[in-house]
């Protein structure tokens, strides 16, 4: 196992493999930062964001394809997203490295002075 | 100073997703000036140390500054204009021939062939244009082969063509055979750049797509011609070469892979300069 996934790299990478919103799945930019917000549920920024899709593309987690833009966003492209084999391997050894931590745990947890 | 802050090949996305945003939800939602204060905000969360440090290296090395300006399509479309002519003019000028001393045009070709790596910095705008560049790397080997075959079919005689290259009123252009497939070539190079530039905005993509796709065609066309000579076919030529001998690159034309993958940066940028006029035209176009 290499280094484990942050909890928002977790995020992003969900994002990728199961988008619940209507432009998550379309998964581009746009739609990753929304699906990002929609599973945290609350605000995330979008530079976050993208400095996390560009980290995780960087790793070999995820990669990117270009799409033509268009007229709403003046015919800039879209840069959309897709979840690599290597990023599916990372999601599982994440789960299975949170899953050993808390091991033995009785839950809720209670707190004993 | 967004685009200053973002790496070249987020450029457009990036603030294509804002001014998606901006226009389809913020401005409904939260009315003009708190859309414009919204916008602020999202450009603040780019703000790394990282990242101005280098923004600022960027405002010189990459001409940020001239990027931002690059709306305007007329900018592209004016440079795109005087770097065809000047290539046409030095064409011309040396009938057809190679316009500079073949130092000048290596260190011409790996200038801008390093500049255009420079400014992608990424492989990712790459890779969605590698189709491209193998369609137009097809059809670059396939001119090479029919060029090839005019030449094993109705062969030239070699020192009749070396001795009319020798006279003071040579020129390339009376000889269609020559030049009709270097243009057909330069044609598919140019339109590599022209669509690649188109799809990413970016000029430099323009160049590594048409320098892609000369490689894989020339490199295709070496290895047919290698192939072809290990096969017993074909008649011999007066100089008794090789059947295959092109009486220019020699019998195996290794070199025309350097030699066209030089020729492909230049006609690549030319191509993709006119390919970002398209894609700032069109943008204009979407917001008017």
């Amino acid at each position: 196992m290499a280094d484990v996934l942050g909890a928002f790299e977790q995020a992003v990478l969900l994002s990728l493999v199961r988008p619940v919103t209507a432009l998550g799945k379309e998964a581009y930019g746009r739609g990753v930062l929304t699906e990002v917000r929609h599973r945290l549920g609350r605000e995330v920024s979008a530079g976050a964001v993208y400095a996390t899709l560009d980290r995780l593309e960087q790793k070999g987690l995820i990669s990117s394809e270009l799409e033509a833009g268009t007229a709403v966003r003046a015919g800039r492209p879209r840069r959309c997203y897709a979840i690599a084999a290597a990023g599916v391997r990372a999601l599982n050894d994440a789960k299975a490295a949170s899953a050993r931590l808390y091991a033995g745990m009785r839950w809720p947890l209670r707190h004993t002075p | 100073m967004l685009r200053a802050l973002l790496e070249p090949r987020n450029r457009d996305t990036v603030t294509g997703d804002l001014l998606e945003e901006y226009r389809e939800v913020v401005v409904p939602e939260r009315g003009s000036f708190g859309a414009k204060i919204w916008y602020i905000g999202q450009v603040a969360s780019f703000v790394t140390t990282v990242r101005l440090v280098k923004a600022s290296i960027g405002w010189f090395t990459e001409g940020a500054m001239f990027d931002r300006r690059a709306g305007k399509s007329w900018i592209w479309l004016v440079a795109g204009g005087l770097a065809l002519v000047a290539l046409l003019g030095a064409l011309v000028q040396s009938r057809f021939g190679p316009p500079v001393p073949i130092g000048v045009f290596v260190i011409v070709s790996v200038l801008i062939g390093l500049f255009a790596a420079i400014s992608s910095r990424s492989g990712g705008d790459f890779r969605s244009l590698w189709r491209v560049a193998l369609v137009c790397g097809i059809l670059v080997t396939a001119v090479l082969v029919i060029r090839l075959l005019f030449e094993v079919l109705d062969p030239v005689d070699p020192v009749e063509r070396f001795l009319a290259q020798a006279r003071d009123d040579y020129s390339e252009f009376n000889y269609p055979r020559r030049w009709i497939p270097a243009a057909a070539v330069a044609l598919i190079l140019m339109g590599g750049g022209v669509y690649a530039a188109w799809r990413t905005a970016r000029v430099g993509i323009g160049t590594l797509t048409a320098l892609t796709a000369s490689v894989f065609g020339s490199a295709a066309y070496v290895a047919l011609v290698t192939l072809g000579n290990t096969l017993p076919l074909g008649p011999q030529d007066p100089l008794g070469n090789t059947p295959y001998d092109l009486q220019f690159f020699g019998n195996v034309p290794t070199m025309l892979v350097p030699i066209l993958a030089g020729f492909s940066t230049v006609l690549g940028t030319v191509g993709a300069l006119f390919g970002r006029a398209l894609s700032y035209l069109q943008a204009e176009a979407a917001h008017n």
